[in-house]
C-alpha cells in the first residue's frame, strides 16, 4: 500500500488489525500488500453467492431473493435501455455489474472492521480501465477506424472540413478527453470514498464528542455509496452512448 | 508524479482479471439468465393480456349479439301472442258460430219430429174419434155400414170440422 498518507487517519479495519497483530512476519506484509484486493474479494464473492443463490431455482412466481434480482436486474436494464436504447441492452451485464460490484464494496466500507476496496484508487482505475477499453472497443466496432476519428474529429463537413486546424484542433480535444476519462472516472470515486473513510476516521479520534458527527455523516455516507456508484455508472453509460450510432428521423446520423 | 505513488501495479492488474472474471461469470449465469426470464415473462404477460382481451371482446360481441337476439325474440314472442289471441278469438267466434249453427239445426229436428208427432198423434185422434163415432152410430141408427164407407164418411166430417178449425 502506497497511500501512507491516508493511513493513520483511517479507521482500524480487520485486515489491518491482524496484520498488526503479526507485525512484522510475511502474512502481515502479504495482508497489508493485499487489503483492497481481499475486501474486493469478499464483496465479489458475496456477489456471485447472491446470483446463485437468486438464479438457482427460477419461476414464474417469483421468490424474495429471485424478487429482488429481479428487480435489481430490471431497473438496471431500464436505466441502461433508456439512455441507450433498445440496442443497449448487450451493455446491461457489464454496467449492471459495475453497479452492483461498486454499490456493495462502497458499502462494505459502512460496516465495522470492514473497509471500502473504492478507496484505493488501484481497485477504481482498474475499474475505469475496463470501463474505457470497452468503449473504445465498441467505438472502433460500430463506427470503424476512421470512423471513429472522424468522430474525434468533430465529424467536420463542408467549410468545417476545409479548414484543417478546427478538426486537428477537435480531434487533439477529443483525444484528450477520452484518454482523461478512466482517471477522472477512478479519481472521482476514489477521493470520495477516501475522504470519508479519513474523515470517518478522525471524528473517532475525537471519542465520545465526535459520534454525532459520524453518525450523521454515517448517513450521509448511505448517500455518497449510492451517489458514487450511479455517477460511476451513468457516465460509463453516456461514454457507450458518445459511440453508439443512432438513426435519427433525418437520416442516419452518428452522435 | 506524487499521485502515481497511490497506485499498485500488482492491485491494479489483479483487479481488472477479478473484474473481468466477476462479469463472465455473472453475464453468462446471471444477466442473461435473469433477463431472458424477465423477458419470457414479459412476452408471456403480453400473450395473456391479449388473449384477456380477445376473449372480452369475443365475450362483448356475444353479449350484443344475445341481446339484439333477445330483442327480436320479445318482439317475436309479442307478434306470436297478438296473433294467438287474434286466432283464439276467431276460434272462439267459429265455435260460437257452429254451436249456433248445431243448436239451430237441433232445433228445425225437434221441432220436425215433434210436428210428425203432432200429425200421427192426431191422426191416432182422429181414428179413435171415428171408432167411437161409429160405434154411437151404431148403436144409434142400428143400420150397419160397411166399415168402409163409415170411415169415409166420418172422415170427410173431420177433415171439415179440421177445416172450420
Amino acid at each position: 500500500m502506497q497511500e501512507a498518507e491516508g493511513r493513520s487517519h483511517e479507521l482500524v479495519n480487520i485486515v489491518a488489525f491482524v496484520a498488526e497483530k503479526l507485525h512484522g512476519t510475511p502474512a502481515a506484509r502479504f495482508l497489508l500488500h493485499w487489503e483492497n484486493i481481499i475486501f474486493a474479494l469478499v464483496v465479489l464473492s458475496v456477489v456471485l453467492v447472491f446470483a446463485f443463490f437468486s438464479t438457482r431455482k427460477m419461476s414464474m412466481i417469483p421468490g424474495r431473493l429471485q424478487g429482488f434480482a429481479e428487480m435489481l436486474v430490471g431497473g438496471l436494464d431500464d436505466f441502461v435501455t433508456g439512455i441507450l436504447g433498445p440496442e443497449g441492452r448487450k451493455y446491461t451485464p457489464f454496467i449492471g455489474t459495475l453497479f452492483i460490484y461498486i454499490i456493495l464494496m462502497n458499502f462494505l466500507g459502512m460496516i465495522p472492521l470492514m473497509k471500502s476496496a473504492t478507496s484505493s484508487w488501484s481497485i477504481t482505475l482498474a475499474l475505469a480501465i475496463c470501463v474505457f477499453f470497452y468503449v473504445e472497443f465498441t467505438a472502433l466496432k460500430k463506427l470503424g477506424f476512421f470512423g471513429y476519428m472522424h468522430h474525434l474529429a468533430g465529424k467536420p463537413t463542408g467549410v468545417m472540413a476545409a479548414t484543417v486546424i478546427m478538426p486537428v484542433f477537435m480531434f487533439a480535444l477529443h483525444l484528450f478527453s477520452t484518454f482523461i476519462r478512466p482517471f477522472t472516472l477512478s479519481l472521482r470515486l476514489r477521493s470520495n470514498m477516501w475522504g470519508d473513510e479519513v474523515l470517518m476516521g478522525i471524528m473517532s479520534s475525537f471519542g465520545l464528542q465526535g459520534l454525532p458527527l459520524m453518525c450523521f455523516n454515517t448517513m450521509l455516507g448511505v448517500l455518497k455509496c449510492v451517489v458514487q456508484a450511479v455517477v460511476f455508472c451513468l457516465l460509463t453509460t453516456i461514454y457507450f452512448a458518445l459511440v453508439m450510432v443512432h438513426d435519427e428521423e433525418e437520416g442516419k446520423e452518428v452522435i | 508524479m506524487a499521485i502515481l505513488k497511490l497506485l499498485s501495479a500488482n492491485e491494479l492488474v489483479t483487479q481488472i482479471v477479478n473484474f473481468l472474471i466477476l462479469l463472465f461469470i455473472m453475464r453468462i449465469f446471471f444477466w442473461k439468465r435473469v433477463l431472458a426470464f424477465l423477458d419470457e415473462r414479459k412476452a408471456r404477460i403480453e400473450a395473456e393480456f391479449k388473449s384477456a382481451q380477445d376473449a372480452k371482446r369475443s365475450a362483448e360481441t356475444l353479449r350484443a349479439e344475445y341481446e339484439k337476439d333477445l330483442k327480436s325474440i320479445e318482439a317475436r314472442a309479442i307478434v306470436t301472442m297478438q296473433e294467438a289471441v287474434a286466432q283464439g278469438k276467431k276460434h272462439a267466434e267459429e265455435i260460437v258460430k257452429k254451436a249456433h249453427v248445431e243448436a239451430q239445426t237441433v232445433i228445425e229436428v225437434a221441432r220436425s219430429a215433434m210436428h210428425a208427432e203432432v200429425l200421427k198423434e192426431r191422426e191416432a185422434i182422429k181414428e179413435d174419434i171415428v171408432n167411437l163415432a161409429m160405434q154411437a152410430m151404431g148403436a144409434v141408427i142400428e143400420e150397419k155400414l160397411t166399415e168402409e164407407s163409415d170411415k169415409k164418411i166420418i172422415g170427410e166430417f173431420l177433415d171439415k170440422m179440421d177445416v172450420k178449425k
